[in-house]
């Protein structure tokens, strides 16, 4: 049984995984507050009326107080717009620009799920946070340790890597050791409304998950400086045309235009020259990369280090080697990895914890 | 934990005399008042008394209240009604959206619109008003409380000017009716809405007043009730608990006022005594209503570790929450915008005690204390 004075805030998307947070959180005998945090408005052109995203939809707050309510919790909607502009948004359209892909939800877990809502723990005189993650935050001695989530096919942990390791005592994630089958079992125990609805995997501020349209209102200004330009073989030659190279990603295989017997996939964004360049699959694959903005979990000294490293949510891990040159981190993979992509997250893992994460470049 | 309720001014508890009668009421009668049999007499019966309740109260004739479903609902009934297409509106920056964005739909339908923002005491400057009329003002609308700010307007001065210029007066009242006198046998107004919720009536039920020879034309089409400007069955437990509750807010209104600003004093020299640091925007103002800044100290974090003490305040109106942005209203009456996130609207009412607002006082100590240390 918990310390049933402390507090903690739980952070509540109005599905069924923070909902059966908020519940784990009762029973661990805290005392809870559901906050959901308003990030984003998308207003339709023509009417000017605010249309709610997936994630953020005035349904999902809805249904996160119905949750509340039912439990006897107090709720509160907390407008974090600004932060989240300016620290996640700005972030996702610069990225694109530069030719890379982003991962605005991993920023926004780390500046604004953690950092902000930990700086309103003062406010609601609460001692932590809790969230629906599938990841789980192991205590050895003084240390904590962020860890895979029980559940192989739900795991998260690859979402939270930029989190400063200092929130980690402060952060419950209920969900750790469950699996999706366990939560909506307790979503169906308790009735909620919510027991069958998912959390959704699109970005919250990009209606229809369409980002090409999102940046092209977001800053109109600098998508009108996109032009058309080439496509280039691995060789140089021109082998057909773009429509502007933030439409395209890492990858990516649909939408080329191209007539080639054999697929063909974007290996390379090169902004200053407003070219994309193409290659057969085999040609995505790379040894290593350099990492930035790197963030511990654990303090490395011997370097180097040997990791499975994640380079996507969804990947296995792949054996890989961390090198330190004068503070210049690079990855070397045993084996080479596909559309290791600029922008995209990379993270340690050595068994089951994260060592540390960082932003594959090129 | 102690509970103390201290948002008059977004609603009030319902009385339960009031409660008691509309349940009565809901369980014993349900004939259609429009019905001729003796079922819809005693409905119709229900509603006249009424009727002659809200009238007795204002000083006005019951043939001049029609019921409505709310005070949105009054100033859409009285604006949608007498505006013309080609006629000058003069009303001000701080009214309820009921009003701005009727006159804002107007606009685009050819009216012509002039906004007056308000003083730094939150009043509306009657020079102003004169400097605006033209031949084509038909109509001049101001609120007599604004319910951010609880500054009260100078309606009687407001009234004789309009009178002066033949132009037509149009009055929300929503936050005051129940709470201040009102005689409009004394005050020139031409059309005034009024809402229940606000002085421990129902909710979903409001009232307009209708000066004799004020022509409206109807706006929601039906079977001709109220007038046959606010058609649909009447909601008999509605009205009367309206009526009821009207009566008993008029029985000992200056006592009632005299007891709220005692308790506002309390309130104020309790915060004095606890040193706290804080800026009462507004000097002439309805009783019991505080619009509060607490320098340094954002404000909707105020109400919320308030709340979690069981004290329920607002941070700017109830209808624009869920917002952080300094609320507009603030700023055009000359608030700073740092003052303005500040600022919370704490209303106490006749239900509140002495105990009440030091409990009140105490919890603000306490908070401010922690969140200037956090």
């Amino acid at each position: 049984m918990a310390d049933s004075n402390k507090r903690v805030l739980v952070a509540m998307s109005g599905g069924v995984d923070s909902s059966v947070a908020l519940i784990k959180v009762l029973e661990m005998g805290y005392e809870a507050i559901g906050v959901t945090l308003k990030l984003w408005e998308n207003k339709d052109k023509k009417t000017n009326k605010v249309i709610d995203s997936e994630c953020n939809s005035l349904d999902a707050v809805n249904g996160a107080k119905l949750v509340c309510d039912r439990l006897g919790v107090h709720h509160y909607t907390l407008n974090f717009i600004d932060l989240f502009r300016t620290e996640v948004v700005n972030n996702f359209s610069n990225e694109y620009f530069e030719g890379r892909t982003p991962n605005p939800c991993i920023r926004c877990n780390s500046m604004v799920k953690w950092e902000a809502l930990i700086n309103q723990l003062d406010v609601f005189d609460a001692d932590m946070i809790a969230t629906g993650h599938y990841a789980q935050i192991k205590k050895h001695k003084n240390d904590y340790e962020l860890c895979k989530g029980l559940d192989k096919q739900k795991d998260q942990s690859y979402m939270l890597w930029q989190i400063d390791k200092k929130f980690l005592k402060k952060t419950i994630l209920p969900l750790g050791e469950m699996t999706k089958t366990d939560v909506r079992k307790i979503a169906q125990e308790y009735k909620l409304e919510n027991a069958n609805r998912d959390e959704s995997m699109d970005l919250c501020f990009v209606v229809d998950n369409d980002y090409r349209q999102f940046l092209h209102e977001f800053i109109p200004e600098k998508v009108k400086d996109i032009k058309d330009g080439d496509i280039i073989n691995e060789d140089g030659s021109v082998v057909g045309s773009h429509t502007g190279y933030t439409n395209y990603t890492i990858g990516q295989r649909k939408g080329l235009g191209l007539s080639f017997p054999e697929p063909r996939y974007v290996k390379k964004i090169i902004p200053n020259d407003n070219k994309i360049m193409i290659s057969k699959k085999e040609g995505l694959l790379s040894n290593k990369c350099k990492v930035s903005n790197l963030n511990w979990m654990k303090k490395i000294d011997k370097f180097p280090l040997k990791f499975k490293a994640r380079i996507r949510y969804n990947s296995e891990g792949a054996d890989a080697l961390l090198i330190n040159k004068n503070n210049e981190f690079f990855c070397e993979f045993e084996n080479p990895q596909l559309a290791v992509t600029p922008g995209q997250s990379i993270v340690f893992y050595i068994n089951e914890a994260i060592i540390g994460g960082g932003i594959i470049e090129k | 934990m102690k509970k103390v309720y201290c948002d008059i001014s977004a609603t009030t508890p319902t009385n339960h005399e009031v409660v008691d009668l509309m349940a009565t009421i809901q369980k014993s009668v349900f004939g259609n008042p429009s019905s001729i049999h003796k079922y819809g007499q005693e409905s119709h019966a229900i509603i006249e008394k009424s009727r002659i309740q809200v009238a007795t109260a204002l000083g006005c004739n019951q043939e001049e209240i029609i019921f409505t479903g709310s005070g949105t609902e009054a100033n859409n009934i009285a604006l949608e009604g007498f505006i013309k297409p080609k006629d000058h509106v003069i009303s001000t920056s701080y009214e309820h959206p009921s009003v701005i964005n009727v006159l804002k739909s107007l606009e685009s339908r050819g009216t012509a619109l002039s906004f007056i923002k308000p003083n730094k005491n939150g009043k509306i400057d009657i020079k102003s008003i004169e400097s605006l009329i033209s031949k084509n003002t038909k109509l001049v609308s101001v609120m007599l409380v604004n319910n951010e700010l609880g500054s009260v307007n100078d309606i009687k001065k407001i009234s004789e000017i309009v009178k002066n210029n033949n132009i037509t007066l149009h009055v929300d009242a929503v936050q005051c009716v129940g709470k201040i006198p009102i005689n409009l046998k004394e005050l020139r107004i031409d059309l005034m809405s009024l809402s229940a919720h606000k002085f421990y009536g129902p909710k979903g039920i409001g009232a307009l007043f209708i000066r004799k020879g004020i022509d409206l034309k109807t706006t929601i089409n039906g079977g001709g009730q109220e007038l046959n400007l606010r058609p649909g069955t009447e909601n008999i437990s509605a009205i009367a608990g309206l009526g009821l509750a009207i009566s008993k807010a008029y029985k000992n209104i200056n006592q009632n006022i005299e007891y709220v600003k005692n308790l506002e004093n309390i309130f104020i020299k309790q915060l004095d005594k606890y040193k706290i640091d804080y800026v009462l925007h507004i000097k002439d103002r309805l009783p019991g209503v505080l619009a509060i800044g607490f320098p340094n100290i954002d404000g909707q974090s105020l109400l919320i570790a308030l709340d979690l003490k069981g004290v329920a305040v607002s941070f700017g109106s109830a209808c624009s929450s869920g917002t952080t942005k300094a609320s507009q209203i603030l700023l055009d009456s000359g608030i700073s915008e740092d003052l303005a996130k500040s600022t919370l609207r704490i209303s106490f009412g006749k239900i509140h005690s002495e105990e009440d607002v030091l409990y009140v006082a105490k919890q603000l100590f306490d908070i401010i204390k922690r969140l200037k240390n956090g």
